[in-house]
């Protein structure tokens, strides 16, 4: 079997694919696993075990083409042609779209194999998923969307991957080795720092990284800070870099490409970061993880993955904020809340793998910061949960939502032996690890709240899908049901559109949307029903 | 009238009617620095062109630059020879094409056979400066980006007459884009595949 995997977004989220690529190897036949990427991704060939031929788009040249009256107008339409032939030419038996992108659907579209997962459009520009995980990703992209499954869960259950494992495996390349064994570092403890992101929006001062890096190194006075960055971050680490040294402090600059930055994390005690790349690719190393998740960083969709890494999240009314605009507050709150004071604490306990001091840390803070300590649950599933431990309610729902969706999604439900009882061990062991016994006597009536709730949803669901059926539904009925419910999906889109062509017959597409939504949300509020009633009789025997 | 001279490092450079075609100190050093700022698709495409043979330092260079067929496109016999014999170029890597008319263009095979497939064009100033109007022909010949020269490079690369399918642009707009690639009638209707990559590429500018 040949299987060609289009990732074609950033450097970041590209690295946040590789456990579908493990996954792919071992729960699949696969004779050859090619990757199609941007070009910068390329970078990391050496370090990706996984992949057979590695393709790459030359997104910049084929953009300044088209942007360019020098350049002929189909030298971009043949380059990518070309391109796109050479890679169909292997004949590929699998098509997997990980990118929700317009450009990547084309291409998946222009490209031929008897299977395709993942956005593609047709040649008449009809857009097919193949998978309700890329459908669900679809209608959960907005950034007020509540609550959302980790990307990686996404992108490995829409692959068609199972079981709960999720492995990040790369490699150290002799050439990252040597860059690392270039800088010369001593012996003994490396705090990493990645004090410069992409986006100045998740950009921590220079001040508040100096304060930080002073107070650390009293508490840790053998460590060396190693400050990373990019070719292109040279000049700009160098004031940070001044300011370090002229304070007595063991510094020193890092100007690695991705292989030796892989190789200086594996070397590093912690990390403390709020880039997204050199985030993901320490879900791969030996070093523990501080996340600054400012600005557009959403921890939810693309937090740190690995188990048992911190997140600090300020709390701002206006976290986080679109990636494509710019900040629109007054100065950066979600910056300046974050004091030095905290992040050098929760480092110092991180870098101890004192949770205990973390936890009180966090309630101190409570008011500023969350304190988001990540794990990895055995129902399958990346969740970052609030460490004052103070959200019993809150956990207990997102994690019973996001098995029902697992179970909708994954079409577990339809099994006739449906794991439900295993799901709720899984569920009542993962909340006993979060909260003490205690805690958990006290989320009875919450569940039996949460049942209620599912079922009286079912059941409204359940009657406008039969007014559906027989072409009697009030649209204002229908409308005020999907805002209050599902006010990302795009039944509202086609409800607006038909509210404006009053008069007009209705669609049939739009109709079986509405038609097979609420299908959806019937079987969903079944199954939330029946794991919460497993998760009840759990946690009974538990007490 | 062709003179070969000696710039200050050395090599060998051209005087053409009276203009020098490189630099009269480092003309490597130019043909360097003239190639660095033409890097687009340079790694991507199979043909480069060039219009104007210069003293051949340009070409000198991009052949060590690029794995692509390189066609010099002179209008200067004279010259083509001596710059040949200054740098020894050989086909297939370097091929010179002698046209004095733009119909000789359109007809050329080797021209042709370059159209067909990915290729840039890339115009050598100070040669390109001693037969002004038949380089800005022979430019907007391979750039398609009016009615006429994208009409002749569709077609040759084998994807049907524009003629029947595409109602394009305005009279008289100074240069097409992908946007009026986009809104032609091939884009809107055809089911060809070739379509898709017009939609995508759209997707990149937008």
């Amino acid at each position: 079997m040949k299987v060609l995997v289009i990732s074609l977004l950033r450097l970041g989220d590209f690295v946040q694919t590789l456990p579908v690529l493990s996954a792919l190897k071992t729960q699949f036949p696969i004779r050859e696993l090619d990757l199609l990427t941007h070009a910068p991704a390329k970078q990391m060939s050496g370090m990706v075990a996984d992949v057979h031929r590695w393709w790459t788009i030359p997104r910049e040249d084929l953009q300044n083409g088209l942007g360019r009256g020098d350049v002929p107008l189909l030298t971009a339409f043949d380059v990518l042609k070309e391109r796109l032939d050479a890679i169909d030419a292997r004949k590929y038996d699998l098509i997997i779209n990980l990118t929700q992108t317009h450009f990547s659907a084309w291409l998946a579209g222009y490209l031929h194999a008897p299977s395709k997962l993942g956005l593609v459009f047709d040649r008449k520009g009809h857009a097919q998923v193949h998978s309700p995980w890329f459908q669900y990703l679809d209608e959960h992209a907005p950034v007020e969307a509540k609550d959302v499954f980790h990307y990686t869960d996404i992108f490995f259950y829409g692959s068609g991957l199972k079981g709960s494992e999720r492995h990040w495996r790369l490699r150290e390349t002799q050439a990252g080795q040597n860059e690392v064994a270039n800088l010369h570092l001593p012996d003994g403890e490396k705090i990493t720092l990645q004090a410069l992101t992409s986006d100045v929006k998740k950009n921590w001062s220079v001040a508040s990284w100096v304060k930080m890096v002073e107070q650390l190194h009293l508490l840790r006075p053998h460590a060396q800070f190693v400050l990373l960055g990019a070719p292109s971050e040279t000049e700009q680490l160098e004031p940070l870099l001044i300011k370090l040294l002229a304070r007595g402090i063991r510094a020193s600059k890092a100007i690695l490409s991705l292989e030796g930055a892989f190789v200086l994390l594996n070397r590093s005690k912690l990390l403390i970061t709020g880039d997204t790349s050199i985030k993901h690719l320490a879900n791969a190393a030996q070093c523990a993880i501080l996340e600054l998740s400012l600005g557009s960083s959403d921890q939810r969709r693309t937090g740190v993955y690995k188990e048992n890494s911190l997140i600090l999240q300020p709390q701002v009314a206006c976290g986080p904020c679109p990636h494509s605009r710019a900040c629109n507050q007054p100065t950066h709150a979600c910056a300046e809340i974050l004091e030095p004071e905290v992040v050098t604490s929760a480092a110092h306990h991180l870098a101890s793998n004192n949770w205990m001091d973390l936890g009180r840390l966090a309630r101190e803070y409570a008011l500023e910061v969350k304190f988001l300590r990540t794990r990895h649950l055995a129902s399958g599933f990346w969740l970052a949960f609030d460490i004052t431990r103070s959200e019993a309610d809150r956990v207990i729902q997102t994690v019973v939502d996001r098995c029902t969706w697992k179970f909708v999604l994954n079409r577990e439900h339809l099994n006739p032996v449906a794991q439900f009882g295993s799901e709720g061990i899984f569920m009542r062991r993962e909340l006993s690890g979060i909260f003490s016994a205690e805690a958990l006597t006290q989320v009875g009536p919450h569940l039996d709240f949460m049942e209620k709730e599912a079922g009286s949803l079912g059941q409204e669901a359940e009657s406008l899908l039969r007014l559906v059926k027989r072409k009697a539904a009030d649209r204002a009925r229908l409308k005020e049901f999907f805002q209050k419910h599902s006010p990302h999906s795009s039944v509202l889109t086609w409800l607006d559109r038909m509210d404006s062509a009053a008069g007009q017959p209705m669609q049939i597409g739009g109709l079986r949307r509405v038609h097979t939504q609420l299908e959806q949300m019937v079987q969903q509020s079944q199954v939330k029903m029946k794991l919460i009633r497993s998760l009840k009789n759990q946690l009974t025997e538990f007490i | 009238m062709i003179e070969k001279i000696s710039a200050q490092n050395g090599r060998v450079v051209v005087r053409y009617d009276g203009r020098l075609l490189a630099s009269a100190f480092d003309p490597e050093a130019e043909a360097r620095a003239w190639v660095a700022r033409r890097k687009i698709f340079l790694d991507q495409v199979k043909t480069v062109f060039v219009l104007g043979a210069g003293s051949g330092y340009h070409i000198a260079e991009l052949a060590r630059q690029t794995q692509a067929r390189i066609v010099a496109v002179e209008y200067s016999t004279e010259l083509a020879n001596a710059v040949t014999q200054i740098h020894g170029f050989q086909p297939p890597k370097v091929r010179f094409e002698v046209l004095t008319k733009l119909a000789q263009l359109r007809a050329s095979d080797v021209v042709r056979d370059g159209v067909r497939n990915s290729f840039v064009a890339l115009k050598h100033a100070p040669s390109a400066a001693c037969h002004a109007e038949f380089y800005a022909e022979c430019e907007r010949q391979f750039l398609a980006r009016d009615w006429g020269s994208l009409n002749w490079q569709w077609q040759l690369k084998g994807h049907g007459s524009l003629d029947k399918e595409m109602k394009i642009g305005t009279e008289g707009d100074p240069a097409l884009t992908i946007y009026d690639l986009d809104r032609t009638e091939l884009s809107q209707n055809s089911e060809d595949r070739e379509r898709m990559i017009i939609k995508a590429l759209r997707e990149l500018v937008k």
